[in-house]
């Protein structure tokens, strides 16, 4: 079976979170990319073409909302799955995102690094059922 | 609420005469201006002050076979916001002590006053009223400033936490090479306390929530021994670690309640983790579902170490730790079963709890069946 290995963008604006996520996320042989903020996350996206994005909700410049605002997931990128990777669990928030085209919603605190690599297997064993 | 150009004033007196001497000094009070109404029963104005059909109340000392303190008992004024007038036909200190305790905002003699002493009194009564509400209202700002800060600075607190799971985490994966046996031990007991601190910052956010009244339960018909066979299975791997059983006996009928079912879910994980908790090894758990009329019951059972009589009061309350021989190793964070209480108690369900030190404990939940009106 020949299974494409994602891309993957990490948009967290906590710097010792996104160094952890990106080791992680290499260390599993992952080609990843880390954005600190909506803004510069979008201008990765448009370079890298992620498969995968996970997206903090609240950060400086321009927020995980925001960024679903401007991304547009649903109509311009459908092929990319977004996981809402937040420690914010605000139902409206987390309801937000869905509306505007979060795949999944995790909370930070749960995801283990083994936990964060069985996310980005799971999203991509779904999306080639 | 349209403009009101007059003050409406309820007099409760069964005597006509007192009404209409009243009347005349209230038709020359300008300031406020006001309207006065006459009732003469206790049942009516029981159900007119009920209905808040006035702005003022004015209520006689003897009413019948009644008292105007009995009615003051009964409205409790404290929590209203129309003031209440006590009228006595003597100066009585007593009764005025009283009166004002029953929160009553002022008390006249009768025949003792004129308008103008009548138009004070009206002042100084709603003016203090309004005093009353604003207070309220900068407590209920106060309150909702707390529960705001407690959201905030859960939140906050979990990403540090979540940076030392991400770190300890990669550590003991081997991502950095291979751990010897000590190095891995040290780093599970980082691991896990890093872990008790993620579940804390969860369990206050979630008691933040409760407190503020911003659980919103979505209720539907649920069945309730599917789901207990759900939880206690998941609950299982857990238990076997500890060397325990968990044993569910469902209903033989079905057990359809009314709840928000990952609310009540939460509830029993909670119960069933507590009771495993709480218990040594070689013993087992039983989950109980049983149908009343009115409600599905579902009761945990252990044979833990059992709870002190004098500690089975405390145990709903906020941040309630009680000793016993396996708490210092439970580690929780004293907001588990006070989230619970207030959780069930919303679905207007009961949880009650029976236990004695060293013979387990039972907890009981029960649960309505059918939506509440």
């Amino acid at each position: 079976m020949t299974e494409k290995e994602p891309k993957i963008l990490v948009v967290e604006d906590d710097a010792s979170l996104n160094d952890a996520y990106k080791t992680i996320l290499l260390s599993a042989g992952y080609d990843t990319r880390t954005a600190f903020n909506g803004k510069e996350a979008l201008k990765l996206a448009k370079e890298s073409q992620p498969d995968i994005i996970f997206l903090d909700l609240r950060m400086p410049v321009l927020d995980g909302i925001g960024f679903l605002r401007a991304y547009k997931p649903k109509t311009d990128h459908p092929d990319v799955k977004i996981i809402v990777f937040s420690n914010y669990d605000m139902q409206q928030e987390v309801d937000e995102a869905y509306e505007l085209g979060a795949e999944r919603y995790v909370l930070k605190a749960w995801a283990s690094p083994k936990e964060l690599i069985k996310i980005v297997k799971d999203t991509m064993a779904n999306d080639q059922e | 609420m349209p403009a009101v150009s007059y003050i409406s004033i309820l007099l409760v007196d069964d005597d006509k005469k007192e009404y209409l001497s009243t009347n005349r000094l209230v038709k020359r009070v300008t300031e406020p201006k006001c309207k006065l109404e006459w009732c003469s029963s206790f049942e009516k104005a029981k159900e007119l002050i009920a209905q808040h059909s006035h702005d003022l109340y004015m209520i006689d000392y003897k009413l019948g076979e009644h008292s105007g303190m009995d009615l003051l008992r009964m409205v409790e004024p404290d929590k209203r916001p129309e003031p209440f007038i006590l009228l006595t036909d003597v100066a009585d200190r007593t009764i005025e002590r009283q009166a004002l305790k029953l929160g009553a905002s002022d008390y006249l003699v009768k025949g003792a006053f004129d308008a103008e002493l009548l138009s004070n009194s009206f002042n100084y009564s709603l003016g203090r009223k309004q005093a009353e509400a604003q207070r309220f209202e900068h407590l209920i700002e106060l309150n909702q400033a707390k529960d705001e800060f407690i959201s905030v600075a859960s939140h906050q607190l979990r990403t540090p936490a979540t940076g030392v799971k991400q770190y300890i985490g990669m550590l003991l994966d081997g991502m950095f090479g291979e751990l010897t046996p000590t190095q891995e031990a040290v780093l599970l007991k980082a691991y896990d306390s890093n872990e008790r601190q993620l579940r804390i910052v969860s369990d206050l956010l979630k008691v933040a929530r409760v407190d503020a009244g911003k659980v919103i339960l979505k209720e539907a018909e649920t069945d309730m021994n599917k789901l207990l066979a759900e939880v206690a299975s998941e609950e299982s791997e857990i238990a076997r670690k500890r060397g325990q059983k968990i044993k569910l006996k469902p209903a033989s009928k079905p057990a359809t309640a009314w709840v928000d079912k990952d609310t009540i879910r939460m509830v029993f994980e909670n119960l069933i983790d507590n009771a495993s908790k709480y218990s040594r090894r070689d013993t087992t758990i039983e989950v109980v579902v049983r149908v009343n009329k009115k409600s599905v019951v579902v009761k945990v059972i252990d044979q833990g170490v059992g709870i002190e009589e004098e500690d089975l009061s405390k145990l709903f309350e906020k941040f309630s730790r009680i000793h016993n021989p396996l708490s210092t190793q439970a580690g929780g964070s004293g907001l588990g079963l006070y989230w619970a209480k207030k959780v069930v108690d919303l679905h207007n369900g009961k949880i009650e709890v029976e236990s004695s030190p060293g013979g387990g404990t039972t907890f009981l939940v029960h649960l309505p069946r059918l939506l509440y009106k």
